[in-house]
């Protein structure tokens, strides 16, 4: 086994591990006050009451039959998924079916095909997160990438201090916060974007206009992400070439008369990368959380939107399924980027 | 390249010697004159009225700042409030009939956008008659009002009141033999007296003196009617109000010492916290650097504001109780790591060496050798993290998860967000708070910036 298997190994079960205990975080948070046993009561009683009043046997029982019927088939249902088990127990039972993806049935809020399955609501808005969120990113870091080592190039210039107090500025400053200004300034006054959503009511029929309009709708909030998010990068950037041009090496690289773009290539970028990436997944992990607002404020049917639809009708399954599921994305993200971080330091490669 | 300075003092002269300290330090100070002066100029249970649409129920609805009158004279205008009445009162046999006449000049050269008149009636048994009617500039009387009022408060409005409607529309059909669906009595009522006069596009305004008559037949010596008229404007106040009549300047300046009190706590009790925890983690050698860095993972990955929003709707916190939330979510971060590599740094110095030559303890030279060596860089840490914090409480009240019991600027915005500010151009009820929360935002930065420049050698302009 090759030091790097053995490190990424090392790597994916101890976030693993992070991974449930965050989660059981999320599940004990949620279940002080039991307020979640509750709720899977409810559920149950629910299901229970619904399947009964479809038979027409069950219609033909006196009151008090009812009731009991309803009462052994609740408390055997009760039983089947542990819920008359304590606390501790319990908990893990709902970790498991957290873990497992398992997250229950909807209270008020279904998918567009129907369903009240709290995975299934969440499945089909994911793709819109990632389609707005990792198209945002990419082209924001690579911006930012380029723009920091034109600062690095050119340190201390007024094109460099500006951009600092740019980048810090909007380092600050949420990308939903921009969304609110930009709507008003290019829908409201401008006309030049529509003001939100994913596609226009009812979208174009055929594949290429379809295409269109949701290019149209995703420019504002891509523009919006893009601009206060490359700031970020393009200063973390900079400060990481800059500190690599002035190690010893560097100098040596240039003394020995090298053309400088290789210079900076091989001999600057290649041991900047590693913690390049370490910065990035900072700006990831906080861009998951920054993507919730963001997208409610620009109507984007993501998980963002989910999160505000949720809240609205006060949906505590379908919010404890996101959370759980944006604690899988976010724990996606960071062995994603701990992958290229050993790929790209070749210390790890030798050290293990 | 000098070394940065390492004194608490010498690092406050630099800042103060910096352009962008100063202009950090002028903002943050304008700010927090502000906060100060809040509860002065809006006492706390104006505050606590936020919520009360009953209370704003005076001001004119979604109207602009007041000084667009004076930047567009002829868009906007201001309420104007009639309640002084000259009154004559006769007496014919069992009956008496009371006279009130008061007048104001409308000068505006846009219409109102409303007009609600307010009866303060009393009475023994019999309610008295009343009989309201406008004469305008040009010699037209045009009945308003015709009715019994209640006792107590009887509030009219006359733009909404369907009896009133019906009023103008029989003035309307007995000057032009036409009865509009749709009537505005706000336009007509102020407008020049010609076949567009009820269409708020086509009509002109009729300026000069009007004069409002209040005929009351009383049937009861008790009987007494103090009317009131308001002329609704479009602009009010400093920063207008918004869809709930409420006065802007109010949430905008409790804003203020909220933001602040609750971003700088939140940032100095975090970043010490994570500083402290990030620091000793290292300092006290493997088992516990590998513990810190663990629990870095852990925070890492739990989802803050899902859970922060978990957390309030199932049990509904106040602001205090989502601090006691952020700090519990903040305990270990990135001001952990930056200490981590100070301590890596430091732990190599000759003082280090002497005091652990002389057997100093592990915790005093923590303490006392090492922490003190951090506080520039906590400086500019707290600045940096203070308006993260204070975007955070916006987040969550803009998803209508703040404390309702205050008004803050990302409640505010959440409101406007969702009464369609955005889409309806209503720009004063979002560029307000937003440019309350830049400039807080703004002059933290600029603060951090400085300090980063101080401390941070690579950055330093020489």
């Amino acid at each position: 086994m090759s030091n790097l298997t053995r490190y990424m190994i090392k790597r994916v079960a101890i976030l693993s591990l992070t991974l449930v205990l965050a989660i059981y975080a999320t599940v004990v948070i949620a279940n002080m006050g039991g307020y979640v046993d509750k709720l899977l009561k409810d559920q149950i009683k629910f299901e229970i009451v619904q399947r009964l009043n479809r038979d027409p046997k069950f219609a033909a029982l006196s009151n008090e039959e009812k009731e009991r019927l309803i009462a052994v088939q609740f408390n055997a249902r009760i039983k089947a998924a542990g819920l008359d088990q304590p606390f501790p127990i319990r908990s893990v039972i709902q970790l498991t079916n957290a873990l497992t993806l398992n997250l229950g049935r909807a209270s008020f809020l279904k998918s567009a095909s129907g369903s009240s399955m709290v995975s299934e609501i969440i499945l089909e808005r994911l793709p819109r997160t990632i389609l707005l969120f990792t198209t945002g990113t990419v082209l924001a870091s690579l911006l930012g990438l380029y723009l920091g080592l034109q600062q690095a190039k050119k340190a201390l210039s007024r094109f460099d201090r500006s951009m600092i107090l740019f980048s810090i500025f909007t380092y600050v400053q949420p990308p939903w916060f921009f969304g609110i200004l930009f709507i008003l300034l290019f829908s409201f006054y401008l006309r030049i974007f529509p003001p939100g959503g994913m596609v226009s009511a009812p979208p174009p029929a055929d594949p290429l206009g379809y295409a269109l309009d949701l290019l149209y709708h995703l420019a504002l909030p891509l523009i919006t992400w893009v601009f206060a998010t490359f700031g970020y990068w393009s200063y973390t950037t900079r400060n990481i070439v800059l500190q690599t041009m002035s190690e010893d090496f560097v100098t040596a690289a240039k003394a020995r008369g090298l053309p400088s773009n290789r210079v900076l290539f091989r001999y600057v970028l290649r041991p900047a990368s590693p913690p390049i990436v370490t910065g990035m997944v900072f700006a990831l992990v906080f861009s998951w959380t920054g993507a919730i607002i963001t997208e409610a404020v620009f109507n984007w049917p993501g998980l963002g939107l989910l999160f505000l639809q949720a809240i609205e009708v006060l949906d505590a399954p379908v919010l404890i399924g996101l959370t759980v599921v944006l604690a899988y994305l976010i724990f996606l993200t960071v062995i994603l980027l701990d992958i290229i971080y050993a790929i790209l330091d070749p210390r790890i490669k030798i050290s293990g | 390249m000098s070394a940065p300075p390492t004194g608490l003092k010498q690092v406050f002269r630099e800042v103060l010697r910096s352009k962008t300290g100063v202009i950090g330090i002028i903002l943050l100070l304008f700010i927090t004159s502000l906060a100060l002066l809040t509860p002065f100029v809006a006492p706390f249970d104006i505050a606590k009225k936020w919520n009360d649409i009953q209370w704003w129920s005076d001001n004119p609805v979604l109207a602009a700042p007041g000084w667009m009158t004076i930047i567009m004279p002829d868009k906007y205008s201001t309420t104007i409030i009639l309640d002084e009445f000259s009154s004559t009162t006769t007496q014919q046999g069992d009956i008496r009939i009371i006279t009130l006449t008061g007048s104001f000049r409308y000068s505006f050269r846009n219409f109102p956008s409303e007009i609600k008149l307010v009866l303060d009636a009393d009475y023994e048994v019999q309610k008295p008659q009343i009989r309201i009617t406008l004469s305008r500039p040009d010699g037209e009387d045009i009945v308003i009002f015709q009715g019994l009022p209640n006792k107590g408060e009887n509030i009219v409005n006359l733009s909404l009141d369907p009896q009133s409607q019906d009023l103008i529309v029989s003035y309307l059909f007995s000057n032009f033999g036409v009865a509009p669906s749709a009537v505005y009595p706000e336009v007509v009522l102020f407008a020049v007296k010609d076949a567009n006069m009820n269409d708020r596009m086509k009509a002109s305004v009729l300026r000069g003196i009007y004069r409002l008559n209040i005929d009351v037949i009383a049937f009861d010596d008790k009987t007494d009617v103090k009317p009131r008229l308001y002329v609704y404007g479009n602009a009010f106040g400093l920063f207008g109000t918004d869809a709930f009549r409420r006065d802007l300047i109010v949430g905008i300046m409790w804003g203020a010492p909220i933001a602040l009190a609750f971003g700088t706590i939140a940032a100095v009790v975090t970043v010490l916290l994570q500083v402290i925890i990030g620091a000793a983690g290292t300092w006290f050698g493997t088992r516990s650097d590998e513990l810190v860095q663990r629990a870095a993972d852990f925070f890492l990955i739990i989802p803050v504001l899902p859970i922060l929003i978990l957390v309030n709707i199932i049990y509904g916190i106040n602001i205090w109780a989502l601090l006691g939330w952020v700090i519990l979510f903040s305990l270990v971060g990135v001001s952990s790591k930056v200490a981590r590599s100070m301590v890596l740094q430091i732990r190599e110095e000759q003082y280090i060496e002497a005091a652990i030559s002389y057997g100093a303890s592990k915790k005093r030279m923590l303490f006392l050798y090492i922490l003190p060596r951090m506080l520039p860089y906590m400086f500019a840490l707290i600045a940096l993290s203070a308006p993260i914090y204070i975007f955070l409480e916006a987040a969550l009240s803009f998803l209508g998860l703040g404390d309702p019991n205050i008004p803050s600027w990302g409640r505010i915005l959440g409101d406007a967000y969702g009464e369609g500010a955005l889409y309806l151009g209503y720009w004063w009820w979002v560029i307000f708070p937003a440019l309350m929360i830049i400039l807080v935002s703004l002059g933290f930065t600029l603060l951090a910036y400085s300090f980063d420049k101080v401390v941070n050698p690579r950055l330093r302009e020489e």
